[in-house]
């Protein structure tokens, strides 16, 4: 390059290249920030505007979802107080016997002799277990997911007597006042001197919440089937 | 010889160019401040434009997540019941109605045969899983006669047959169960003998 003769053009020419620079320098170290700085606006503007459309999208389906709440959360809690064992003073015993006694006596010729805790075995479901220490369970999808075992078994013996008929009805009646119960255990031995009366022990099995257990594993007799 | 004589002077000396180079220095000066004005200016407004629309979008999340949120806790409240549901309808799939099998057992006994006792128990193999229930039968009976074996045998054969084959996997008399009746007052021909019997896994209906 042939530099200028002229000192006024040397001046300009090397005026016009530190400006220049100067503005590309500019650029550099303070245009470059601002971009980057405008980017990470742009990224989380473009974050909220999804997470914004998410949301309505899944509150169009709101109201529903809170009849359909309503609706189920009353559902269990009908079904848990009518059927699902609540221990009665802290004894799930108790809470048997007020339960199998008015059968019995609704039972002609039937009389309950004991009604005890079955034989404890003390066995959790496994899942159960796991729930016991880690409620996130609760949470697990009901619909799609295999059947998660939230309630605990609970089993009472029950030792009665009368005759084939009357063991017959009071198993029905059992079965009949709680569809949620198994009867577990069936024994019928026959008395030679007594040979209308039958000595019947029973086991039957219900489903408790462990959350409720007094002792919080369920109290004692629980058992697995 | 001949001779070049130029009589300008250097100031006098003109460019074929139309503009000085000076203007066109400052012309491309001036270029480039305005375009980088320019693009500046650009970066500028759209960065407060983007500003503000964040600002908004910060705005509609804070007044919108409240009832998002409001609305992921009953959902995850409702898979709860879900959960809650599914288990105690498993409990009511696996349940058994013994009543019937009672009743049906009482009818399906022979006249000749007593029975001395009847045992329904979980059979120990048994999964954990409550659709695992599978339950074990074992009846005891007394018969009398010439013919004590051929009754026995009816009576099996009962459980091989509808109503109760629908829920009874087998039947057997385990060697040895069909046998004299060791009681004092019992006859010659009296027999006792025991039926073991499985039922399905599952409900028994």
């Amino acid at each position: 390059m042939k530099i200028p003769e002229k000192y006024n053009t040397l001046a300009m020419v090397v005026s016009a290249i530190v400006i220049c620079v100067l503005l590309v320098v500019g650029v550099v170290f303070a245009v470059r920030p601002w971009y980057v700085s405008r980017q990470s606006m742009k990224h989380e503007h473009a974050d909220l505007r999804v997470k914004i459309d998410k949301a309505l999208l899944e509150l169009r389906d709101e109201e529903r979802t809170r009849a359909e709440y309503d609706a189920s959360a009353l559902e269990m809690k009908q079904l848990s107080e009518r059927y699902v064992l609540q221990p009665v003073l802290g004894s799930f015993v108790l809470a048997a016997r007020a339960r199998l006694e008015p059968l019995a006596d609704k039972t002609p010729r039937f009389e309950i002799v004991n009604i005890r805790e079955a034989p404890a075995k003390m066995v959790f479901r496994g899942v159960v277990q796991k729930m016991a220490a880690d409620d996130s369970l609760r949470t697990q999808k009901g619909a799609a997911a295999p059947v998660t075992h939230v309630y605990k078994g609970y089993s009472a013996e029950v030792t009665a007597q009368g005759g084939y008929d009357a063991l017959t009805l009071f198993v029905r009646l059992v079965e009949e006042s709680n569809p949620y119960l198994c009867v577990t255990g069936i024994q019928i031995i026959g008395q030679p001197e007594t040979p209308t009366q039958h000595k019947l022990v029973m086991s039957v099995e219900w489903p408790i919440d462990p959350s409720r257990a007094p002792d919080g594993k369920g109290g004692a007799g629980g058992q697995n089937p | 010889m001949s001779f070049r004589v130029n009589l300008l002077l250097d100031a006098e000396q003109r460019s074929p160019i139309p503009f000085r180079k000076e203007t066109i220095i400052w012309f491309c000066v001036a270029v480039v401040v305005v375009l980088i004005s320019i693009v500046t200016a650009w970066f500028y407004i759209s960065q407060q434009t983007m500003k503000t629309r964040l600002a908004d979008a910060r705005w509609s999340w804070e007044q919108l997540s409240p009832r998002y949120d409001e609305y992921l806790k009953i959902k995850k409240e409702l898979e709860s019941l879900s959960v809650l549901r599914n288990d105690l309808e498993s409990w009511q799939k696996s349940r058994c109605d013994w009543n019937k099998q009672l009743d049906l057992l009482q009818d399906a006994v022979p006249a000749e045969i007593q029975l001395t006792g009847l045992a329904i128990a979980l059979n120990p193999d048994s999964g954990p899983e409550v659709d695992q229930r599978r339950f074990d039968l074992k009846i005891s009976g007394k018969v009398s006669g010439v013919a004590a074996d051929r009754y026995v045998q009816q009576f099996l054969e009962v459980f091989t047959r509808p109503p109760l084959a629908e829920n009874i996997s087998s039947a057997v008399i385990p060697d040895g169960a069909f046998r004299q009746d060791s009681a004092p007052n019992a006859g010659m021909d009296a027999r006792v003998f025991e039926i073991m019997a499985q039922y399905k896994p599952g409900g028994v209906r």
